[in-house]
């Protein structure tokens, strides 16, 4: 054998695993960005119920604001770091009594190939039934993390103390969420290793009307 | 040349394969792109949505501000369009307490995803043609620019403008 034909044999080999690592590299960058939209998706079906239900806290009918007299005509029940708890009119009907709404954070393990995420629960207190009617996202929530302001335009950090006390729900002015959304699986740079999980993160912080 | 032709083969081959290489490099930086850049924009949205959300939840005008009645003039009576902006004692964003308060306003936001820098600008529209004047009207706009320093056009920061038109009558 000539070394003409070895070295050619040797750089021949050299490109293969080339076109192997290039091949690996590129089926993971795809399934990466795949797995990043599917992850948005369900974020921002997440956040669309959000920006619906946040925004029209204490709702009622005709611009007024939910007079629930049970609770001290308070538009927010409960308030703490993930679980809140508020009243609005889910319809244009002034006749029905304001509905509970709770979003919570549960702390429990949904998916075993990714044990951070968690079950997002958004309840509704029928208040004209007595009905509950709870839903279970299981979309990949890792984290749900409200804070809660007194004044309007405060800077992140100076929030109020949570949970928050009945004097202390009637302050409120601005509320901030911060949620993370994460893949089931992770994604794997090699053939072997842990790899990692695809995330997205959404913040905003909601001025709602009924709260000035 | 006996013995030498591989050799030259497999050059051309490595030639082939690096053209392919840089176009599989090219791909996997786009897609890294795509994926960063619509993680920006989604905070870019919800920074806009913010300034805007919250400068609505403030009165019309100076005037408008806990006023036990309505302007004797409308809109003659509003703030003239040169003064829109703070007023006396309102330097920082907690004491603005209307609509136009936010026009001049800039800070940098920091979120979960660094730095945005936010500029906001409010001026009166014309109530058919919803274009910039000069003197009072009923329509404000308000238009928020955000920029963040990852999101690039060229070789500056690509400009994020959201707008709303609030009218006096619809508050």
């Amino acid at each position: 054998m000539n070394i003409g034909m070895v070295t050619s044999y040797i750089i021949a080999g050299m490109l293969l695993l080339g076109i192997a690592m290039m091949n690996i590299n590129v089926q993971s960058s795809t399934a990466e960005l795949t797995i990043s939209q599917m992850v948005r998706e369900h974020m921002v079906n997440i956040t669309e119920i959000l920006n619906d239900d946040v925004p029209n806290m204490g709702y009622h009918v005709d611009r007024t604001t939910a007079d629930v007299s049970s609770t001290g005509n308070r538009i927010l029940l409960e308030a703490d770091s993930s679980k809140i708890s508020f009243y609005r009119n889910l319809t244009d009907d002034a006749s029905r009594t304001p509905d509970l709404i709770t979003w919570e954070l549960k702390q429990d393990t949904v998916f075993t190939g990714n044990p951070g995420i968690k079950t997002l629960t958004r309840s509704v207190q029928f208040q004209s039934t007595g009905t509950p009617d709870e839903n279970d996202i299981q979309l990949g929530v890792t984290r749900f993390q409200i804070r809660y302001y007194d004044t309007v335009g405060e800077p992140l950090g100076n929030n109020m103390p949570t949970p928050l006390t009945a004097a202390q729900l009637q302050d409120v002015e601005q509320i901030y969420i911060v949620m993370e959304v994460q893949s089931r699986e992770p994604v794997l740079q090699r053939a072997t290793g842990d790899g990692r999980f695809v995330r997205t993160v959404w913040e905003k912080r909601f001025t709602p009307m009924n709260l000035q | 040349m006996i013995g030498y032709s591989e050799v030259l083969q497999t050059m051309a081959a490595m030639i082939i394969f690096s053209m392919i290489l840089m176009n599989a490099n090219s791909m996997i930086h786009r897609n890294s792109t795509l994926h960063i850049d619509g993680e920006l924009e989604q905070e870019v949205i919800s920074l806009g949505q913010e300034i805007i959300e919250e400068a609505r939840s403030k009165s019309y005008d100076n005037v408008t501000v806990n006023a036990s009645a309505p302007p004797a003039l409308i809109p003659g009576g509003f703030t003239a369009a040169g003064n829109l902006g703070v007023d006396s004692g309102e330097s920082i964003r907690t004491n603005f307490n209307d609509f136009d308060d936010y026009d001049g306003w800039s800070t940098t936001m920091t979120t979960t995803h660094g730095d945005f820098d936010v500029s906001v600008e409010v001026f009166y529209v014309d109530d058919t043609n919803y274009q910039k004047i000069t003197s009072p009207s009923t329509f404000k706009k308000i238009e928020v620019t955000v920029q963040s320093e990852f999101l690039r056009e060229g070789n500056g920061p690509r400009e994020y403008v959201l707008e709303f038109i609030r009218n006096y009558y619809a508050d």
